[in-house]
C-alpha cells in the first residue's frame, strides 16, 4: 500500500488480501466528473455487521481527490470538506461521540440531509494510493446522510477525529469510465465503449 | 393505440359520408312523405297519423 | 504512442462456487463483494458469505423449489442482460403473494423483476426521495402517484444471493403508489427506508428474455395497469370533437328551411273532402327536402284531416305525404284540459328539381265529447272563418339526420368511455384505500 501525503508518497506493510469480488472499477480506470477527468489510483475495502463495499480513491487532474463509494451496486462521489465548515448540531454531536438517530434530519447549507444509517466500520484491506494508512481491522464510526434529490454525505469519526465528506448518488455511465475491469462472462456496457 | 384511432377517424369519414350523401338527396328514413306511382292516384304514403281521432285524455 | 487502456489482464472470473455447510451442495456466487447472504437452492438454509468467508445463519431442510426463472438465467431487457441470481417469495402475512427475482450486472448493479399475479414489473431502486404532496399523491421527477396499498410484507422464501442480510419471516411496512404503468413502493423497517420505482413490462419481454411461461388476461388489473381505452380517450376525444364541429358547421351552412309557397284554403262546414292546388312550386336543388306546414288557427274540438300531393309538371311524377291537425279541450274533475295542435308539419324527401304543384285533399272534421256529434258546425261555422294557411319550404338538412349523425359519431368514444370506467373501477376496488362499499 502506498500513502499519498504532502511528503511525497512512502510504502507500508503489506496489507491483506482483497477478497474476490466483481466490482467493475479497478485501480487505473480513468473516467470524468464535471468535465474533470480523474483516474481511480486506490480502494479501501471496510466491512460492517450486515455486508462490505468499496472506497475508491479518485485522483483529478489538478490534484485534487474525491471518493467514489460503491454499495449495493449504487455509487457515490463524495468530496472531503473541512470539518470546520460544517454547522449541523447532530454532526457535532457525532463528533463528540455520541450516536445519531436514525430518519433525524440535518441542515447542511441550507439543505435538508436524513440520517441514514451509523454503524461501526471496519477496514477490510486497501490498495493503491490512498492519503492516509488502512490497516486491517481499523475501526471507524462512520454515518451516512441522504438527501431527496440524490445528495448525499458521509461522516466518519476515527478516535477524535472527524472527516466530512459530501457529494451525490452517480451513476458509473455518467462518469464516461474507461479502462474498467472485464469481468468473465459479461459485455462491457455501452457507456464504456 | 394508432390502430384504434385509424379505425375511429375511419368510422367518423363514414359516418359524415353518409350524412352528406343524405344531405345532399334531401333524405331521411324519418320523412313523412316521399316519391309515390306516377300520376295523379291516390293519396298520401306514410302518414302524419295514427288512424284514429279524438283527444287521448282520460 | 501509449495505449489509453494497458493491455487487458485476463477478465476477472464472474463466479464463484461455494459449498452449502447444512446440505453439501454447490451453491454459486454471481456477485461476490456485494452479496451478503444467499438462501440455498438445495434444502433452503440461509448462509451468510460475505468478504469470502461461509457461515450457516439458519438450517433449513426444504424441497427443492420450482422457479418460474431458475437462479443463473440471463435475459436481456431493453439492451441490458441481467442475470438473476436470488429470489424471495413474499406475501402481506400470507395471502396476496408475489415473486420477486434478484437481477444483477456487474456494470449496472441490481434490478427487481417483481411477478404479481402474473403481471411483470421491472424496479430500480431508487436514490433520491419522492416528494409528499397530499395524503393520497406522491411525487417523483415531476409525476403524481396515486396511493394504493399500504400493509406490511414479510418473506416466505429465500433462494439465492442477496446484498442484505434476509431471513423468512422477516416483515417490513409497505406503501405503494401508482400512475400508470409505474409503481412507486416504499419499504421501511425500524431502521432505514427504501424506494422503488417498478414499471410494468411486457409479459412478451419476460418471455423472451427469460422463458418464462404466459399467464393469460390479468383481471382485475394490476394496481399500476393503464387502462387500455385511457389514452386512447384522449385521442378520441381530438378525432370525435373534430368530427362533431364537422357536423355542427354542415348543419349551420346547411340547415333550416326557406320558405317559398303559401295559400289559405276554406274549409267547407259540411264537412266534405275538398281540393286545392298551390303553385307552382318551383324547387331549384338537385334534391331537396319539402316542407309543407298547415297552420288550422281557429281549429277547437276537431281535426283536419290533410293529404299533399307534389305533381311535376313536366313528368306528372307525384310526391305524397299526409298530415293532420287536431286539437281538442274540454273539463272533467281535475278542471279544464286541451290537448294536440293547430298545426301540422311534414317533410317530402328527395324531391328532385323541377316546377311542382302542391296539390292538398282536405276535410275538416268535428268532435264531441259525448259523440252526439255537435248541433251547430261548431268551429267550421262559416262565422268562425275556417281555413287552412299552408306554406311550402324547401332545405337539404333533416334534423333526425344530424341527430343520428351525432350520436354514430360519439358512440365509439362512448363505449370506450364506459369500458375505461369499467376498468378503473375494477383496478381501484383492489386498493386498500378503496372508498367502503365497493366489494
Amino acid at each position: 500500500m502506498l500513502v499519498r501525503s504532502d511528503a511525497g508518497i512512502a510504502q507500508f506493510g503489506i496489507a491483506a488480501v482483497l477478497p474476490f469480488d466483481v466490482s467493475p472499477v479497478q485501480i487505473g480506470m480513468r473516467g470524468t466528473d464535471d468535465g474533470a477527468s480523474f483516474e481511480v489510483i486506490g480502494r479501501v475495502r471496510w466491512s460492517w455487521t450486515d455486508g462490505a463495499w468499496n472506497e475508491w480513491l479518485l485522483l483529478f487532474e489538478d490534484g485534487g481527490t474525491a471518493w467514489l463509494g460503491e454499495a449495493m451496486g449504487q455509487f457515490m462521489l463524495l468530496r472531503e470538506r473541512p470539518f470546520a465548515e460544517v454547522r449541523s448540531r447532530t454532526v457535532k454531536d457525532v463528533m463528540k461521540g455520541e450516536a445519531p438517530k436514525l430518519g433525524h434530519d440535518v441542515q447542511i447549507d441550507g439543505r435538508k440531509l436524513t440520517v441514514s444509517d451509523a454503524r461501526w466500520a471496519l477496514c477490510v484491506t486497501a490498495e493503491g494510493e490512498l492519503p492516509f494508512t488502512a490497516p486491517s481491522g481499523w475501526r471507524v464510526y462512520s454515518v451516512d446522510l441522504r438527501g431527496a434529490a440524490g445528495e448525499c454525505a458521509n461522516l466518519q469519526r476515527d478516535g477524535a477525529r472527524v472527516s466530512f465528506y459530501q457529494g451525490r448518488y452517480v451513476t458509473l455511465a455518467e462518469l464516461a469510465p474507461r479502462g474498467m475491469r472485464v469481468i468473465e462472462g459479461w459485455a462491457l456496457p455501452d457507456y464504456a465503449a | 393505440m394508432a390502430t384504434r384511432s385509424f379505425f375511429y377517424a375511419l368510422w367518423c369519414l363514414v359516418v359524415l359520408g353518409l350524412f352528406m350523401i343524405a344531405a345532399i338527396f334531401g333524405w331521411s328514413p324519418f320523412a313523412e312523405g316521399g316519391r309515390a306511382g306516377r300520376g295523379s292516384g291516390g293519396g298520401g304514403t306514410g302518414g302524419g297519423h295514427y288512424g284514429y281521432y279524438g283527444p287521448h285524455h282520460k | 504512442m501509449q495505449p489509453e487502456v494497458p493491455l487487458a489482464p485476463a477478465p476477472a472470473p464472474a463466479v464463484r462456487a461455494l459449498s452449502c455447510p447444512n446440505c453439501g451442495g454447490t451453491v454459486e456466487l454471481r456477485a461476490a463483494g456485494y452479496t451478503v447472504h444467499v438462501g440455498c437452492q438445495y434444502c433452503g438454509s440461509i448462509l451468510e458469505t460475505t468478504d469470502g468467508l461461509v457461515k450457516l445463519i439458519t438450517q433449513a431442510h426444504l424441497a427443492q423449489a420450482h422457479l418460474e426463472i431458475p437462479l443463473g438465467t440471463r435475459g436481456t431487457l431493453e439492451g441490458i442482460e441481467w442475470e438473476a441470481i436470488g429470489t424471495l417469495q413474499r406475501s402481506q402475512n400470507g395471502a396476496y403473494r408475489w415473486d420477486e427475482y434478484l437481477l444483477f450486472n456487474p456494470y449496472h448493479g441490481y434490478r427487481w423483476l417483481v411477478n404479481a399475479r402474473g403481471g411483470w414489473s421491472f424496479g430500480t431502486m431508487l436514490t433520491r426521495t419522492p416528494v409528499r404532496r397530499t395524503h393520497e399523491i406522491h411525487e417523483l421527477d415531476g409525476a403524481g402517484y396515486t396511493r394504493f396499498f399500504a400493509g406490511e410484507a414479510q418473506v416466505d422464501r429465500v433462494i439465492g444471493e442477496f446484498y442484505w442480510r434476509v431471513a423468512v419471516g422477516e416483515k417490513v411496512k409497505t406503501g405503494d403508489w401508482v400512475r400508470p404503468g409505474f409503481m412507486l413502493s416504499r419499504e421501511a423497517d425500524d431502521r432505514e427506508e427504501s424506494w422503488t420505482l417498478n414499471r410494468l413490462i411486457a409479459e412478451k419481454d419476460v418471455i423472451r428474455a427469460f422463458g418464462v411461461s404466459p399467464s393469460g388476461k390479468i383481471w382485475p388489473p394490476l394496481p399500476h395497469q393503464p387502462s387500455p381505452w385511457g389514452e386512447w380517450l384522449l385521442a378520441g376525444a381530438k378525432i370525435g370533437g373534430m368530427a362533431l364541429a364537422f357536423l355542427l358547421i354542415l348543419c349551420v351552412v346547411l340547415g333550416g328551411t326557406r320558405w317559398t309557397t303559401s295559400g289559405v284554403l276554406p274549409v267547407a262546414v259540411d264537412g266534405r273532402e275538398q281540393t286545392a292546388r298551390l303553385g307552382p312550386v318551383t324547387l331549384t336543388g338537385r334534391y331537396q327536402r319539402v316542407q309543407i306546414r298547415a297552420d288550422v288557427p281557429r281549429l277547437e274540438n276537431g281535426w283536419v284531416d290533410l293529404d299533399y300531393r307534389l305533381v311535376d309538371r313536366k313528368t306528372q311524377q307525384v310526391y305524397a305525404a299526409s298530415g293532420a291537425a287536431e286539437r281538442y279541450e274540454g273539463a272533467d274533475s281535475d278542471g279544464a284540459w286541451s290537448e294536440g295542435s293547430r298545426n301540422s308539419d311534414v317533410s317530402i324527401a328527395s324531391v328532385p328539381a323541377g316546377e311542382y304543384d302542391l296539390i292538398v285533399d282536405y276535410k275538416g272534421n268535428r268532435w264531441s265529447q259525448f259523440g252526439t256529434g255537435n248541433p251547430d258546425g261548431g268551429w267550421m261555422e262559416p262565422t268562425n272563418q275556417p281555413q287552412i294557411a299552408v306554406q311550402v319550404g324547401t332545405g337539404t338538412l333533416y334534423l333526425s339526420s344530424v341527430v343520428i349523425a351525432a350520436i354514430l359519431l360519439a358512440l365509439p368514444w362512448l363505449i370506450g368511455l364506459i369500458l375505461h370506467l369499467n376498468f378503473e373501477k375494477a383496478r381501484k376496488g383492489e386498493s386498500d384505500f378503496a372508498p367502503a362499499g365497493d366489494d
